[in-house]
């Protein structure tokens, strides 16, 4: 037994070398030997689970970090997973299979806050029952109105602490993230002209990467960061284009006559998805980021499709449909089936490829909002009280 | 959790050390742009006056005016900003003549068609050095970006009929607000139709 510490103890220090880098100062302290795995192998399926031992706002992030990919917490009796722990100055956990008790997981946090443990145990928790990337400890951007104007806004994947990135009582549009997550473009008309700009996030340094005449919007970075997908209208009606990432060496790609709209990168950077009305009404096309021929990408009977993000695993695009009202609609790219989840638009997929963030209009306002895919569960960000809206997710 | 206290403290006290770089990637206090702040009215000011240029402390080394390029198949390059700076603009002359839209479409109907061309003929008569400029909007139907490029194509459709009536290409600029503007509050056909429109304004030079 004491020799299994040892070796935990020396990893330690390349484990919180890791956790660091992760962007996060939390810590996974002590580790129990490893546990059985036990995934549940549909993830349509609903996990009922119990959180017992915790409180405040531990208990509160916990509960949403679970919600968020198709958890339900639950009695004890009604759930098929337990977390017992507690958070008396470091946050805890066991993970138990109901009846047979069987431990699943076993640990400890240090370092960071009460709240980044809290997201770091989820984590842990989702990885061992899901078998997916965790998402607690991810950032969001979005626009967030304010009056006439509208500002870009940051903000943790679950909407807490949001920060104004900008102040130019303005209007803004369409936030993308650099990936690494240190990097956000987006279209502000601080000139007088939708113009798109990069902001490095640690120096709040901002650079302008097109400001040609008419529209400049809807910057998308590549997967490598090495190049930028982009609406420009300056040809005569808006095409898009693909350039560097600093906005030089700028290729027309499409040159219809109608307006093309929303490119998103497929995750091996080779392809962009992005709609056109070439045909009178939006629909999905795609494009060799190199160049070539676009290519219509058939959505199976819904219309008016728009906004698209292609997952990261490659696998599917979500988009928006508008047949009457925005539903949000996901496209498995293998069988080409659509699946028409809920009411919304706008949607961003998360890192783990299975959660979308996205809007919809409730009550006069805006409502940012988290879809589990495979469940359709949905998760309300109620700590963004703005009206907000074209939120996107750091990958 | 029985470890040593010894080993905890180590423990800990390599995170805080670790945590303390670590922290570093994390952005504090995000300072948002201290450019000066040129007063040049609220939030309904025209897009039109422009604010000394680029020079608010923005690298614009990436930035080049664009030429006149030549069209193709009726689409036709846009002059550059640059030649668009230094103006004011002016609601009120045009306001008579917001062209409307069919929803989705950029199309100037035929019900239209009189108030561009008395618009072309007052820039006609009009001063060599005043130019215009076309806002598009949509109506709330639509997504946001899609909306943004839509609004563009219908600025871009009055645009084009009116070099197409004879007024410099180079004296026509657009600006698409998207669904940002509405003119009309509310959540029904009445409203949506206000809303889908272009309006005109003409820029005199500033003296």
């Amino acid at each position: 037994m004491s020799i299994v510490i040892t070796l935990s103890r020396k990893c330690l220090p390349a484990f919180l070398l890791a956790g660091v880098l992760l962007g996060g100062a939390r810590v996974s302290g002590q580790v129990d030997p490893p546990m059985r795995i036990e995934r549940v192998a549909d993830p349509s399926e609903i996990i009922p689970i119990n959180l017992s031992g915790y409180s405040g706002e531990v208990l509160s992030t916990l509960k949403f970090d679970l919600e968020a990919v198709g958890f339900q917490v639950k009695s004890a009796e009604a759930s098929k997973y337990q977390v017992t722990g507690s958070n008396d100055g470091q946050v805890e956990g066991r993970l138990t299979v109901s009846g047979t008790r069987a431990q699943l997981l076993a640990k400890a946090y240090q370092g960071g806050s009460m709240r980044t443990q809290a997201h770091a145990l989820a984590d842990d928790i989702i990885a061992a029952l899901r078998n997916c990337k965790g998402i607690a400890q991810t950032r969001i951007a979005f626009k967030g109105l304010t009056g006439d104007t509208s500002e870009i806004y940051i903000a943790d994947y679950d909407g807490n602490k949001p920060v104004a990135v900008t102040s130019d009582h303005t209007l803004v549009a369409a936030p993308a993230w650099a990936p690494g997550g240190r990097m956000l473009y987006y279209t502000s008309y601080k000139l007088g002209n939708p113009d798109i700009y990069s902001h490095d996030l640690s120096s709040g340094a901002r650079k302008i990467v097109a400001r040609y005449t008419g529209l400049n919007t809807s910057a998308t970075i590549s997967p490598d960061g090495q190049h930028i997908a982009l609406i420009l209208s300056k040809a005569g009606s808006p095409d898009l284009y693909v350039g560097n990432v600093d906005g030089t060496n700028l290729k027309q790609m499409t040159t219809t006559k109608e307006d093309e709209s929303s490119p998103c990168w497929s995750p091996d950077g080779k392809t962009i998805c992005f709609t056109s009305r070439v045909n009178g009404r939006p629909q999905l096309f795609t494009i060799p980021a190199g160049g070539g021929a676009m290519k219509r990408l058939p959505t199976s009977g819904v219309l008016n499709t728009t906004e698209s993000d292609w997952s990261p695993d490659g696998q599917f695009i979500a988009f928006t449909s508008n047949m009457g009202s925005f539903q949000i609609c996901v496209l498995e790219l293998k069988t080409g089936t659509v699946r028409v989840l809920t009411a919304g638009e706008d949607p961003s997929w998360g890192p783990n490829s299975r959660t979308l963030i996205y809007n919809r209009r409730v009550g006069g306002k805006n409502i940012v909002s988290l879809l589990d895919v495979p469940t359709k569960q949905v998760k309300d960000i109620a700590q963004i009280s703005a009206s907000c809206s074209q939120a996107c997710w750091a990958r | 959790m029985k470890r040593s206290i010894l080993l905890n403290l180590l423990v800990l006290g390599l995170v805080v050390a670790i945590g303390g770089f670590g922290c570093k990637t994390r952005p504090k206090g995000l300072t948002p742009i201290t450019g000066q702040k040129t007063a040049v009215g609220g939030p309904g000011a025209g897009p039109f006056v422009n604010q000394g240029g680029v020079g608010n402390g923005l690298d614009t080394t990436g930035v080049k005016p664009i030429d006149l390029a030549k069209g193709t198949e009726g689409q036709t390059a846009l002059a550059g900003l640059d030649t668009f700076e230094n103006f004011n603009a002016n609601r009120d002359v045009f306001k008579a003549y917001i062209v409307y839209f069919e929803f989705d479409r950029s199309t100037v109907k035929e019900g239209e068609r009189a108030k561009v061309e008395a618009v072309a003929a007052y820039l006609k008569t009009a001063p060599a050095d005043n130019a215009l400029l076309v806002e598009g909007h949509c109506d709330e139907r639509g997504t946001e970006e899609y909306n943004r490029a839509l609004g563009e194509r219908r600025a871009l459709a009055l645009r084009e009929y009116l070099i197409n009536l004879g007024i410099g290409a180079e004296r026509i600029r657009t600006i698409s607000y998207g669904k940002d503007k509405p003119l009309e509050a509310g959540h029904d056909e009445a409203a949506w139709s206000k809303n889908r429109r272009g309006e005109f304004l003409l820029l005199t030079p500033k003296k």
